[in-house]
């Protein structure tokens, strides 16, 4: 009886420290994703750099297509499929002098893991890296690195993405307002 | 010990406690009784002896408090109450200490899940608002860099090719220009 409880309480304290980071492997599980890619770990963009900053993570996805459902089910379907929209944008600081180049490090480590270039321009200073990353041949994420003049934007999208009725969605969106200079309206 | 013949007196006072209390053997009771039926003296002693007995007997009762009592137990048995540590002493604490660990971590894994705070509607309709902003953005640089692209793609592919036919003949007509010259 004795060394039964004694087995029972040390599986208990054993369990416990499980218990106490499962929170933070739910954190961790969605770095984990294929389609995820820490913008944050970029040190491009600085907070006080930001002028549009977009966190939507997975419970919030699900109240966004179910809150668009009947007004906008094509939005609904493809916000469905997703487990998080990050986006950041903004002016760096004029300490920032190599944004190009630290895009283009930044597109050669999206290739090194296994994403694929959709779209790759480089005019003059500017930059524009669009990549998706593909397993089992659906796209489980996308990645949009823009750099246009001292304007930097960068868009994480987490989740499976129907690129047809992506294309389809937005290609007649509007939505940008406040965007600033970088590609919005009127530009 | 006083012998009966040689100092009868002494004799008597030594053994008049005990015979009052009932307590001597009933030889020495009969000879105690027979001094005393000679010994005047003896029989004043046993009188007064009777007598602060009666008052003693008399006296009110008083109660010892009990933790006096608990003191004196234990010093006359010289133990506290963590003195004595015998395996069977252990048992029931180290049960007890179990399972009060056992309850606590219980009602730790048991208890209800901290809820997540429900977002209100305002919250909810931001949320698509942004949402609705990062998809916009996506194809804001989809049909630019598109547009891009075939402005780009056309100069070498289209513009080129047809100078080069004015020019000179053959020139431009090279090879699909890769992403990487784009």
């Amino acid at each position: 009886m004795k060394t039964k409880m004694i087995v029972l309480f040390v599986g208990v304290l054993a369990f416990l420290p499980a218990l106490v980071t499962a929170q933070g492997a739910q954190d961790e599980d969605l770095s984990r994703h294929p389609g995820f890619f820490d913008l944050d770990a970029l040190d491009l963009l600085h907070e006080d750099d930001l002028e549009v900053e977009v966190n939507l993570t997975g419970p919030m996805m699900g109240l966004i297509a179910s809150a668009t459902q009947n007004e906008d089910p094509e939005f609904s379907a493809v916000v469905r499929g997703l487990e998080r929209i990050r986006v950041r944008i903004g002016t760096p600081g004029a300490g920032e002098s190599n944004l190009a180049q630290g895009l283009t490090q930044a597109a050669q480590e999206l290739e090194a893991a296994g994403w694929s270039p959709m779209v790759r321009v480089r005019d003059g200073g500017d930059r524009v890296y669009v990549y998706a990353r593909e397993v089992d041949e659906r796209v489980q994420g996308m990645t949009v690195l823009v750099l246009d003049g001292d304007e930097l934007a960068l868009v994480n999208i987490v989740g499976e993405l129907d690129l047809a009725a992506l294309g389809r969605l937005i290609s007649n969106m509007d939505g940008l307002e406040g965007l600033g200079s970088i590609w919005g309206e009127g530009d | 010990m006083t012998k009966l013949r040689e100092k009868p007196c002494q004799w008597a006072d030594e053994r008049l406690e005990p015979y009052l209390e009932g307590e001597l053997s009933p030889a020495d009771a009969r000879a105690l009784e027979g001094h005393l039926g000679s010994c005047a003296r003896c029989r004043q002693e046993e009188a007064s002896a009777r007598e602060i007995a009666a008052e003693l007997r008399g006296l009110p009762a008083l109660d010892t408090p009990r933790r006096v009592l608990r003191g004196v137990e234990e010093k006359a048995q010289g133990r506290g109450l963590f003195r004595w540590k015998g395996p069977l002493f252990w048992v029931p604490v180290s049960s007890g200490v179990a399972a009060t660990l056992l309850i606590v971590v219980a009602a730790f894994l048991l208890r209800p899940a901290p809820k997540e705070p429900v977002p209100d509607q305002a919250e909810v309709a931001a949320a698509v608002a942004e949402a609705r902003f990062a998809l916009a953005f996506v194809g804001q640089v989809s049909r630019r860099t598109g547009s891009t692209l075939r402005e780009e793609q056309l100069k070498p592919w289209v513009l080129a090719p047809l100078a080069a036919v004015v020019v000179s003949p053959g020139q431009g007509a090279g090879e699909k220009p890769s992403l990487e010259e784009i």
